[in-house]
């Protein structure tokens, strides 16, 4: 099981699984350090999580790996937003959520992709305000694989701000 | 006169003296390569300099054949570590379907430097490989400023050096074949250049395939039959295979 550390996110990956977490905690020089390809808003962090080979160019929201996903292929985007966004109402749901079949639908993906569907949570959880992105590689295979999602959410840890 | 030949003969003399060192200094250098177990020679096709050992193909059941340098345990291990510019990555095997190809490089050798300019070049990957993760030692034996700039954007870059300890990489560049479909490494060793790991791995898995062929047939011998028995060989009511 690998341990993947970085940013005051935490997670205990599955056996097989892969991740990547781009601490862009901004510097004293207020310059980002890294991050996935064709970003378009500065994110504090942003946490990839897979259960499939993940390709080394990716956009925050899993373009370009998204792509690349089967129909037992899992994709989980942690996107955190800046302190700003805390109290918003958007951010008002507490806690790491738990997923289920039914909150999957095609239309909820960045792009649609054929047979693909999709599920984004804004949610805070202490003191930190993100974006869940959820990806599954069959919308009709849900039932079978929001129980791998919620595995690994139960597995995430986030360090208060 | 006397003298000059007497001259001549000292430096002749010195001149043997320095290419009997010379000569001595070059086997010293040849043992030191073959303990690392690189081997020299002209009979490579894409070798300009130096023939590298073939990768040695591994049978899952003869996982004991190892020939190099390598200490490590033959098993598949993830790799965790940072990228280049401070990311946390995992990369994961089991459970999957993808053969990777690990590239263990560094930032300084000369001839990992030809790796680096075919990944950045996006040179394509082999037919048996579906992707290449390229592994270099942590942050504290390398530098990372020197990987930001060597990096290719298509492939992940981890800096690992307990992935170079569980993979007992003895020398770089030094690549390892994961095919996680049997768990296991199916082949692993040092090359000098990107086209002669192609050449390389096509032969470990022609060789494979070759002997998984012998694996068979021998397995229908045990159960007294041969390789060609017409029972092996359904037909259709003429007679003819299907």
């Amino acid at each position: 099981m690998a341990e993947l550390r970085g940013g005051g996110i935490g997670v205990d990956l599955p056996v097989g699984w892969e991740g990547e977490i781009f601490d862009r905690t901004p510097t004293i020089a207020g310059r980002s350090l890294g991050g996935p390809v064709g970003d378009t808003e500065v994110a504090r962090n942003v946490v990839h999580l897979a259960n499939f080979a993940l390709p080394g160019e990716r956009g925050d929201f899993g373009s370009g790996a998204v792509e690349l996903m089967n129909s037992g292929a899992v994709m989980v985007i942690l996107f955190e937003h800046g302190p700003e966004s805390v109290d918003t109402p958007l951010f008002a749901r507490e806690g790491i959520p738990v997923l289920t079949a039914d909150e999957f639908h095609p239309q909820q993906m960045q792009r649609t992709l054929q047979g693909q569907s999709g599920r984004q949570i804004f949610f805070r959880h202490l003191g930190r305000a993100f974006c869940l992105y959820v990806v599954l590689g069959s919308h009709r295979q849900r039932q079978a694989l929001v129980p791998v999602v919620n595995d690994v959410l139960g597995r995430l840890s986030i360090e208060p701000a | 006169m006397t003298a000059i030949v007497i001259l001549l003969a000292v430096v002749v003399g010195i001149l043997t003296v320095l290419v009997a060192g010379l000569l001595r200094s070059h086997a010293e250098m040849l043992r030191a390569f073959n303990e690392l177990g690189v081997t020299f020679g002209h009979d490579g096709a894409d070798t300009t300099s130096a023939t590298l050992p073939d990768p040695v193909r591994r049978d899952v059941p003869h996982a004991s054949d190892r020939v190099h340098e390598s200490t490590g345990d033959g098993s598949v291990h993830e790799i965790v570590g940072m990228s280049p510019t401070g990311s946390a990555i995992a990369i994961g095997f089991a459970g999957r379907s993808e053969r990777t190809l690990i590239a263990f490089l560094t930032s300084g050798c000369a001839t990992c430097k030809g790796f680096w300019d075919a990944f950045r070049a996006d040179a394509p990957l082999p037919r048996t490989v579906d992707r290449l993760v390229i592994v270099t030692r942590s942050a504290d034996e390398e530098s990372p400023a020197a990987l930001t700039n060597l990096a290719p954007a298509r492939h992940r870059v981890v800096m690992s050096s307990d992935a170079w300890n569980d993979y007992g990489v003895p020398v770089s560049p030094y690549f390892v074949l994961v095919d996680p479909n049997i768990g296991s490494i199916v082949g692993e060793g040092a090359a000098s250049t990107w086209s002669q790991v192609g050449s390389l791995l096509g032969r470990a898995d022609a060789d494979a395939e070759f002997e998984n062929e012998r694996r068979i047939d021998a397995d229908l011998r045990a159960a007294g039959l041969e390789p060609d028995d017409p029972t092996l060989y359904p037909t259709d009511s003429d007679g003819a295979r299907p």
